[in-house]
């Protein structure tokens, strides 16, 4: 994570149209979100981890850009 | 140096996604939480007719220490930054502690000071101070390989 620009908006509009390549930065630039969230009792839960990254990829496909 | 800059866009989605994550995970814990109190907790099985006793290993000979060591490796495991690693371990143990336990654990400030012992206020404090030298160092590192 740079501090640089970063368009989410061109990068959902790709993975809308499911660009692999989009979706894959999409996830990992909002991988510590994920983590942060799958802490169960102090401890990560991969079980956890795993149905949030579904959660998330559902979600960006919901995700509906206001002009 | 660039900072970001989040359009109207940007911050809508970001708020979106947070709010479903966050929600997914409270359902998920309820969801573990009914399935760990339906199992049995119990070590000895009845196995063709013969009972017989599971052990559980003692590993931890020194539980404080076990203890400090998870909390950092807690951090490694979370971030993938290495510069934020880095500026976490400039911290001191006190300020750590309090942001691993505000921030991974996620208890709230008003649990922690009552687990720990020290008014509120406190942990608001130091969890301002910690903040802003995480804050410093990071800009620092920033500067430091662009020039």
């Amino acid at each position: 994570m740079n501090h640089e620009k970063v368009d989410i908006e061109e990068l959902l509009k790709r993975a809308q149209k499911k660009d692999k390549e989009a979706i894959n930065s999409l996830l990992s630039m909002f991988q510590p979100l994920l983590k942060r969230n799958s802490y169960v009792n102090g401890q990560l839960n991969e079980d956890f981890f795993q149905e949030l990254s579904i959660e998330f990829l559902k979600s960006i496909e919901k995700f509906k850009i206001k002009e | 140096m660039t900072k970001y800059e989040i359009s109207r866009a940007n911050a809508s989605f970001l708020n979106y996604i947070t709010k479903i994550i966050r929600y997914k995970s409270i359902k998920l814990k309820i969801k573990y939480q009914k399935l760990y109190n339906l199992e049995e907790l119990s070590l000895n099985v009845i196995y063709e007719e013969q009972e017989k006793i599971n052990l559980i290993a003692d590993e931890a000979s020194n539980i404080e220490d076990s203890i400090l060591c998870k909390k950092l490796q807690g951090f490694n495991e979370i971030i993938e930054n290495k510069k934020l690693i880095q500026s976490i371990e400039k911290l001191t143990e006190k300020q750590r502690y309090i942001i691993y336990e505000l921030y991974v654990s996620q208890t709230s400030e008003r649990e922690l000071a009552k687990k720990l012992n020290i008014s509120f206020q406190y942990i608001n404090k130091a969890k301002k101070t910690a903040l802003k030298k995480l804050n410093e160092s990071l800009l620092n590192t920033n500067t430091d390989l662009k020039n």
